[in-house]
């Protein structure tokens, strides 16, 4: 593939930036700069430069660079470009780097389409994607940082080979910058966080406390998480570091738990007062029962619409069962819960939603509907009127419209 | 109870739809006059005509005509009671020019062709005046002939539009009116999305052609067009809330279209040994900025054009909510009314939430089911027949096809209405449904239904797993013996579970209506029904 793996650039990376020191045969650096180096080259394929040397590649080409071209130039520019922006101490190696990416890159571009003589398609394409992709690495072999990318890598290996010394021991630089590559590339994560450390120790403005924290990432052990001290670990090793934090730390955190526990405060609350809510102190409901009137002011054969607008029911007089009742039915369908409506003509109760049917008698005949439309309890009162209670049902399939609760017999 | 058809204001409106109409032809004859058309099927590019420039005396005319014309309705007031017609005269005037002058020109070009004048015609090389047809889509078409054809109908529809601004507008027969009430039903109307189905695919050569598209297109303009001279079609097609739904066919028709016809002209391609369609495309393009911007636009455009829509076309404000009270018909929002429709065939746990599930999971299932890798990134029917057909049938007949029967076709108390039938809330339509163990013991057996339910229902249950087992079983050995073996047997009984549950709608809307079958398994004391 044309893109290289985050393990394959940061390898690259790493071998650029500590092939520096060998190069210039330097003084055995400090291991603090030995630390944030390889960091900050962990960072550098960054889009900026990226397109500085895709820039320069369409210059060389006289016209706008296609989209092809663009990404190829970027993926080839991709690698050298780390090198830019490593703080090299030498910056004719950068100026090379950059030469040779340029270089690199008019080689990666595939020759355009015109040897074919027609445009390509999208296999030709991806086909030409894929080997620049595979040929991409061997062409750009020639420009210096990959080079010397191969080098260290294959050093590394041998040197793997050997017993390296404990790392506050080491006094080559090679075997420094070698354990250190072998922890980092073990948690490329840890690394960052131990720049950031370094980084926020120099913020600090002590030098001491700077050493300190990078004595630590080195002291740890190699095998493990050598790198990865957190910020307050290191700054326990530091006795003055230790103090001055402390004290700054005590009134943030305090803060900290005061706002936390204000806010739990505040949702626990809320969540009391929804819970309440569920409790109105006044019910503003109907009584469930209603009177409804004399039974003898119902005609046989009657639906009466009186009460369904506002209470949801019909009373009925009608025959069921070969005996003549007055029932009060629930104008509520059985289907989905939409309110049928009475068409006196068709003698039955029909539902606007799906058509489902009922007889007077509320069972169901045609439709979706799945049982009969459903009886509330009926009596009588005291001064001899009727009494409809929504507070109990009766359902036909259940057997219970035989329950004399159901129904008043005329 | 019957209304006035034709009014002043229905007049004004069908001369004004057929003017539109009259345009659109008059510019399909133009495009067949004038465009180049030699590269079509060359590229894709050439799918969209290149120009050769309309005459610059015709277009000036046109524009002329139309910008007077606006300008007359600008200030109508100064022309009195005649200013729309005078406007409209205009219009119409700068549409028959158009037609007649395509025409003209088409039959020159030809004349010329014929004496040897065009270019290139002695070495036989393509000229301005050939047409190269994409391939797959048929031969080349003779350019003056279907000039001159559109340029009729163009005519014919202006003629039309004249008589309806002149007062003197004719209706649907009604004898064709009160035909098509009468056979129009939801089995008549189901059966018939579904075989119209059926022809698109089998026939779908020739509904990819122009012309034969074009021509439907134009068989649709007059028939909604002479519908819409009918109170009640009228009634219900033009009300705010259904103007959507008429939107929606035209989309629907249209993108289905364009996809059939790239499909089609890519199978061929690819029969042939040709690259398709999009293999010949040069070179891709940037999503930021060329997409993004696109969308953009299109989002800025769509955003003014629901203002407007808004602002002229208000959705109506009824009655406050009642739980006592419903419209009637009480529909749901146009995009669930499929699922309304189902809800009259199956129990509400089943349409409601069983179904709607199956399709969700369905949909989502679709990727690891399928495992024919052929039509990544082009069109093509040939290559995916079975993955066309059943996500086509589930799209466009069993979702698009019952949301316009929902929304044009059930009247009040969900009763079915031909498209020119008065909604009549008394209308009664006999439906006495019955449950498979009445049909089972009573009217086969001539007994009562047994009082055990799990006996009362067992021809019911044994039919519903007979469903599940033997037919997958069936589907394996004669249809899916390939795919099984090459996806595994887990994806199999997956495809078929969902292929199942779809195909239940359709078996279940014909068992209702030819032995009104209301459930095959009715058991109302655990609230189950199948």
């Amino acid at each position: 593939m044309a893109k290289m793996s985050l393990k394959e650039k940061l390898a690259a990376a790493r071998a650029g930036g500590a092939a520096q020191p060998v190069d210039d045969a330097s003084p055995p650096v400090e291991a603090e700069e030995a630390v944030s180096a390889p960091v900050e080259e962990t960072e550098a394929p960054a889009p900026a430069p990226a397109a500085v040397a895709a820039a320069a590649a369409a210059a060389s080409l006289g016209r706008p660079m296609t989209l092809k071209e663009k990404l190829a130039a970027a993926r080839a520019g991709g690698t050298p470009a780390s090198a830019v922006v490593a703080p090299a101490p030498k910056p004719v190696a950068a100026a090379k780097s950059v030469e040779a990416s340029e270089v690199s890159t008019e080689k990666v571009v595939p020759p355009p389409a015109a040897a074919l003589g027609r445009p390509m398609t999208l296999k030709e394409k991806l086909a030409a994607a894929r080997g620049t992709g595979t040929s991409a690495p061997a062409t750009g072999s020639g420009s210096a940082p990959v080079a010397s990318a191969a080098k260290p890598v294959t050093a590394a290996k041998a040197i793997t080979a050997r017993v390296l010394p404990p790392l506050d021991k080491i006094t080559d630089p090679k075997d420094l910058a070698e354990a250190l590559r072998q922890a980092g590339a073990k948690k490329t994560k840890d690394v960052t966080a131990a720049a950031a450390a370094a980084k926020a120790a120099e913020a600090g403005a002590t030098p001491a406390a700077a050493k300190a924290a990078g004595k630590a990432t080195a002291k740890a052990d190699p095998k493990a998480k050598p790198v990865a001290p957190k910020p307050s670990k290191s700054a326990a090793t530091s006795e003055n570091g230790v103090e001055r934090r402390t004290i700054l730390m005590i009134p943030i955190i305090g803060w900290i738990v005061i706002g936390w526990a204000t806010f739990s405060a505040a949702m626990l609350q809320l969540t009391i007062m929804c819970g309440r809510f569920m409790f109105p102190n006044v019910l503003a409901e109907k009584p469930s029962t209603i009177k409804v009137g004399v039974g003898s002011q119902f005609e046989p054969n009657e639906v009466n619409e009186r009460w369904k607008a506002e209470w949801g029911f019909w009373i009925v007089r009608s025959t069921y069962e070969g005996q003549d009742q007055i029932y009060a039915i629930q104008s509520v369908c059985t289907h989905l819960g939409c309110p049928p409506n009475w068409l006196a003509g068709e003698q039955k109760f029909k539902c606007p939603c799906h058509g489902s049917g009922f007889y007077i008698s509320g069972i169901n005949f045609e439709g979706p509907a799945p049982r009969p439309l459903e009886r509330f309890k009926i009596s009588t009162s005291d001064d001899g009127q009727l009494v409809v209670d929504k507070s109990q049902k009766f359902q036909q399939e259940l057997g219970q419209w035989s329950d004399p609760d159901s129904f008043i017999p005329v | 109870m019957h209304h006035q058809d034709l009014t002043t204001g229905v007049n004004a409106g069908l001369a004004w739809y057929y003017l539109l109409a009259a345009m659109l032809n008059a510019a399909a004859a133009c495009y067949v006059a004038y465009m180049e058309m030699v590269s079509e099927g060359a590229s894709r590019a050439g799918l969209g005509a290149r120009s050769r420039r309309l005459p610059d005396w015709l277009m000036i005319t046109f524009f002329g005509l139309n910008g007077l014309a606006s300008v007359v309705v600008l200030f109508r007031g100064m022309f009195g009671e005649m200013g729309f017609t005078l406007a409209y005269g205009l219009a119409a005037i700068a549409n028959v020019i158009v037609a007649i002058a395509a025409g003209a020109d088409a039959a020159h070009f030809a004349e010329v062709m014929d004496h040897g004048h065009g270019v290139g015609a002695d070495d036989h090389k393509p000229t301005l005046d050939d047409h190269i047809p994409a391939v797959g889509l048929g031969g080349p078409v003779n350019r003056t002939l279907w000039t001159l054809i559109w340029g009729m109908i163009s005519v014919m529809f202006q003629a039309m539009g004249v008589s309806y601004i002149l007062g003197g507008g004719f209706t649907m027969p009604s004898l064709f009116r009160d035909a098509i009430d009468y056979v129009s039903g939801p089995t008549t109307f189901f059966t018939g999305a579904t075989l119209a189905f059926v022809a698109l695919y089998a026939y779908r050569k020739y509904v990819a052609n122009a012309l034969v598209a074009w021509c439907l297109m134009n068989a649709t303009l007059l028939f909604f067009g002479l519908s819409l001279t009918d109170f009640d079609f009228r009634d219900i097609v033009v009300k705010p809330d259904n103007v959507p739904i008429i939107g929606l066919i035209v989309l629907v028709a249209f993108f289905t279209w364009i996809g059939l016809r790239r499909a089609v002209i890519n199978d061929s391609r690819m029969a042939k040994g040709l690259p398709n369609l999009e293999e010949l495309e040069p070179e891709k393009t940037l999503t930021w900025p060329d997409l993004v911007y696109t969308e953009l636009i299109a989002m800025v455009g769509q955003t003014i054009f629901l203002t407007i829509w808004a602002i002229v076309l208000q959705a109506p404000l009824e009655q406050p909510a009642s739980s006592t009270v419903a419209p009637n018909p009480s529909k749901a929002p146009w995009y669930f009314l499929g699922l309304q429709e189902m809800l009259v065939y199956f129990d509400p746990w089943m349409a409601g939430v069983v179904l709607p599930s199956m399709i969700v999971v369905g949909l989502m299932a679709v990727p690891y089911i399928d495992t024919n890798k052929a039509g990544n990134g082009y069109y093509t029917i040939s290559q995916r027949k079975f993955a066309w057909l059943t996500f086509q049938y589930g799209y466009l007949v069993l979702w698009v096809v019952l949301i316009i029967l929902g929304t044009f076709l059930r009247g009040p108390n969900w009763n079915f209405f031909g498209p020119y039938e008065y909604w009549d809330v008394h209308k009664l339509i006999p439906l006495n449904n019955v449950n498979l163990s009445d049909i089972f013991w009573v009217q086969l057996l001539g007994t009562s239904r047994p009082t055990n339910f799990l006996l009362r229902e067992l021809p019911g249950i044994l039919i519903v797993l007979g469903y599940f087992t033997v037919l997958p079983a069936l589907l394996y050995r004669y249809c899916f013996r390939k795919y099984t073996a090459e996806a595994g047997f887990i994806r199999f009984s997956v495809l078929a579970m969902l292929l199942l549950f779809m195909a239940s709608l359709p078996i279940k809307m014909v068992l209702r209506w030819t032995i009104n079958l209301k459930y095959l398994v009715y058991i109302p004391e655990f609230f189950f029904n199948i």
